[in-house]
């Protein structure tokens, strides 16, 4: 995953200690809700934390710690920062 | 005395049930929300000539209502409009928790802002101007701490005060390229007699909250197609789900505000523990930490499974000692001596015995699991305080992903092993309907502390009691997790799960405050005296007349010519190819229906009927086979766990279909599973 920077892509696919920028949410309308209220809004800063190729994610959004499913993560396209 | 009704409402992990415990000190009234079972947090506090009531709101990320905990807090804010809303928010994570205060500020001003774990912030380099964050939001703003209990006075001054001054008006945040829209949607209402909240209504169709457009199309279908219209040219001109930039706005302006009050020197950022996350070790902790928690919990209130592990390793004196002196045991002694004063005083007459086995007997059953309910509490409320519970879940996650399950199920497992009742409500949490659905079905299966009852005291009746108990409580897991698998399945194949999903804010990790696990303890453990403890009661005081009352309806006190034995003799047959036979089956028969309103009386109807001491001269007097009782024991950790349970499964899913499945599934299952293990049982004996 040795992504280069201003890669557009999914979230699961940026490496551990890489931001990215949320660009856009590709998922039904509850989880939209749930995601955006919990501060993932398209041009937010996102600090991947964990991310093993496999399993879960671990991610910093606004100072808030999340884990969340790879199944979710796949549907978050960002875009690669640092 | 003025009446003020105050909503307090926060986001998940702002602290809001801790600053709700030490405002009302614990003085709570617990009620349901209407047509529903989310329970709901009252409190009375009087100061100087007001009376306040405090109610206790749903944890929420925003008013657009998806789920239930959502729906709850906004229909309050919206339909009940109290007279002043407290919006607590966290001091450490300002700008985020912000956002549901301005979703609130865009309907009413008559809000007063909470910032919480004020003394927290300090430590982490956060200061805030809160004169600057009160002239930003427009409304009052008090700093609390309330683990130091700062600011709970002048949190209380100010709502009479926004109370008094009966503020009007609300916030006007800027939509940029949608406010074109939100401006149009807003004179549409206006001249439909939607005059009130016209622009948070606005705003809330382009969040497609779905309980606005409910009730906009309700009034007028003419309007909601108007309305729908707006929607799809904004989403076509614009290009983006205006949902998305209603929310990428709110944000902005928290941001702003944030830049203009917020002042946060950089101090070293707490690295996240990763060992929770580890894909080997992650899993490993989890499963440790929570067989230990209920392993204590067990042994307190039991003694098992520790007694029995002494026991083999050859300390009988040691593990008599623990059984005689355990919560239980103890609490049954004096439940007995009661019994006895009671009957000293009143005489041996049909209204003693009455009051002795039915009534005293229900209490003795309730007061029974009450220092578990506390003991598995007090842990879960400790590893909940520390923020270790989330990231359990993500340990088990790792696992259960594998089984169609996801980290989610974790609480409700847990909560299940001490009671399904609780169990089965905290599903409400899980974010996947369809995974819900599931455990609402399959957490009847994993067995109780009622049942462990049950167990132990079968247990007593064979040579190797132990490996019964242990049997009983493997097949109980195979059955959730290869049914939960099975389902998980079907599921797939008729294209209904979209996939295990895990979305989960973990709070930051810190060491338990004994007075918030004590506040939490305290209130589940209330909770369940309520709900359980009533449905336990009548179910004992219910079954104690069945048994006490003949076919010609008089009272008699040979429970053998009761009508639940005449009932019970009809149904024996069923039992007969489990190796359950005799004249005396039929107690057995009678025993399980007691069972069926609540497990534990079905070792007192063995005991009342046959008249017995002890469990295993009360199966000697039946005349049943020990590979019988092995069987037994299976059918028992297996089938419907109790009344209060399928009316549980009933009100949260309101489906009669699904609740009668239920009942359907687990006879069928423990059935099948009793006739499978006495077959094996008579091959391996004989």
């Amino acid at each position: 995953m040795g992504e280069k920077e201003g890669l557009i892509t999914t979230l699961d696919k940026v490496s551990e200690g890489k931001t990215a920028t949320l660009i856009s949410l590709e998922v039904g309308h509850g989880l939209l809700s749930r995601l955006l209220n919990m501060g993932l809004i398209p041009g937010t800063k996102i600090n991947v934390l964990v991310n093993r190729g496999k399993g879960l994610l671990v991610i910093r959004v606004q100072d808030a710690e999340i884990s969340i499913s790879r199944g979710i993560a796949q549907k978050l396209i960002v875009k690669v920062e640092s | 005395m003025k009446k003020i009704r105050v909503a307090v409402i926060g986001q998940p992990n702002v602290g809001k049930s801790t600053l709700f415990n030490a405002l009302t000190k614990g003085h709570v009234i617990v009620t349901n929300w209407p047509g529903t079972t989310v329970s709901k947090n009252e409190g009375i506090i009087k100061y100087g000539n007001y009376e306040i009531h405090l109610v206790d709101l749903p944890g929420i990320y925003g008013l657009t209502a998806f789920t239930l905990e959502e729906k709850i807090s906004r229909n309050f804010i919206v339909e009940e409009n109290p007279d002043v809303i407290v919006v607590l928010v966290d001091s450490l994570t300002l700008i985020r928790t912000l956002y549901l205060a301005l979703d609130i500020l865009e309907r009413t001003k008559r809000v007063v802002i909470g910032v919480t774990k004020v003394d927290e912030a300090h430590s982490r380099g956060i200061h805030i101007n809160f004169e600057i964050l009160e002239k930003a939001l427009g409304v009052p703003v008090v700093s609390i701490s309330a683990i130091k209990g700062i600011g709970l006075e002048e949190l209380i001054k100010k709502i009479i005060s926004a109370y008094e001054s009966n503020i009007k008006g609300y916030l006007n945040i800027d939509y940029g390229e949608l406010n074109t829209y939100i401006e149009a949607s807003e004179a549409l209402l206006r001249q439909n007699g939607f005059e009130d909240s016209s622009r948070w209504l606005a705003v809330k169709i382009f969040e497609g909250d779905p309980e606005t457009l409910i009730m906009i199309k309700s009034k007028s279908e003419d309007l909601y197609k108007a309305l729908m219209e707006l929607r799809e040219e904004a989403l076509r001109i614009l290009r983006t789900d205006p949902a998305v930039i209603v929310s990428r706005s709110r944000f902005k302006y928290a941001e702003d505000i944030g830049k203009s009050c917020l002042i946060q020197i950089a101090v070293k950022k707490k690295k996240v523990s990763k060992i929770f996350y580890h894909p080997v070790f992650a899993p490993i902790i989890s499963i440790v930490i929570i067989l230990v928690m209920f392993m204590a919990a067990f042994t307190v209130n039991t003694g098992f499974p520790i007694t029995y592990v002494l026991k083999y390793l050859g300390l009988s004196g040691v593990s008599h000692i623990i059984e005689e002196y355990s919560i239980s045991s103890l609490m049954e002694k004096f439940i007995e001596h009661i019994a006895n004063i009671l009957e000293s005083i009143l005489g041996k007459k049909a209204i003693t015995l009455f009051i002795v086995d039915a009534v005293l007997g229900g209490l003795g059953a309730i007061l029974l699991f009450l220092p578990l309910i506390m003991i598995v509490m007090a842990i879960l409320g400790a590893l909940e305080d520390s923020g270790i519970l989330t990231r359990l879940a993500v340990g088990v996650h790792m696992l259960f992903e594998k089984v169609g399950f996801s980290g989610h199920a974790l609480f409700p497992l847990s909560i299940s092993l001490g009671c399904n009742v609780p169990g089965i409500l905290v599903t409400r949490a899980v974010p996947s309907s369809t995974e819900r659905v599931r455990l609402i079905m399959l957490l009847p299966f994993i067995p109780c502390q009622a049942r462990l009852v049950v167990l132990l005291a079968l247990a007593t009746a064979v040579k190797e009691g132990f490996l019964v108990l242990a049997l009983s409580y493997i097949v109980a897991f195979i059955v959730f997790f290869a049914l939960g698998y099975a389902l998980y399945l079907w599921s797939l194949k008729r294209g209904e799960v979209v996939e295990i999903r895990l979305l989960l804010e973990q709070p930051p990790l810190h060491r338990p405050i004994p007075r918030v696990v004590w506040w939490y303890t305290w209130w589940h453990t209330k909770h369940f005296l309520v709900k359980a403890g009533t449905i336990i009661f009548m179910a004992n005081l219910l079954f104690w007349l069945l048994t006490h009352v003949s076919p010609s309806l008089s009272l008699i006190d040979t429970p053998s010519e009761s009508l639940g034995a005449l009932f019970s003799k009809n149904l024996t047959p069923i039992l007969t190819p489990l190796g359950i036979v005799g004249e005396n089956a039929w107690i057995i028969v009678l025993a399980l229906i007691a069972g069926f309103l609540a497990k534990e009386i079905f070792i007192t109807t063995l005991l009342i009927v046959t008249g017995a001491e002890s469990i295993r001269e009360a199966f000697i007097t039946i005349g049943i086979s020990e590979h019988s009782i092995i069987t037994l024991a299976i059918f028992i950790t297996l089938y419907v766990p109790c009344l209060a349970t399928i009316a549980t499964i009933y009100s949260e899913t309101r489906s009669y279909k699904l609740t009668v499945g239920v009942v359907v599934i687990m006879l069928i299952v423990a059935y099948t599973s009793a006739l499978l293990t006495n077959i094996l049982t008579s091959i391996l004996t004989r």
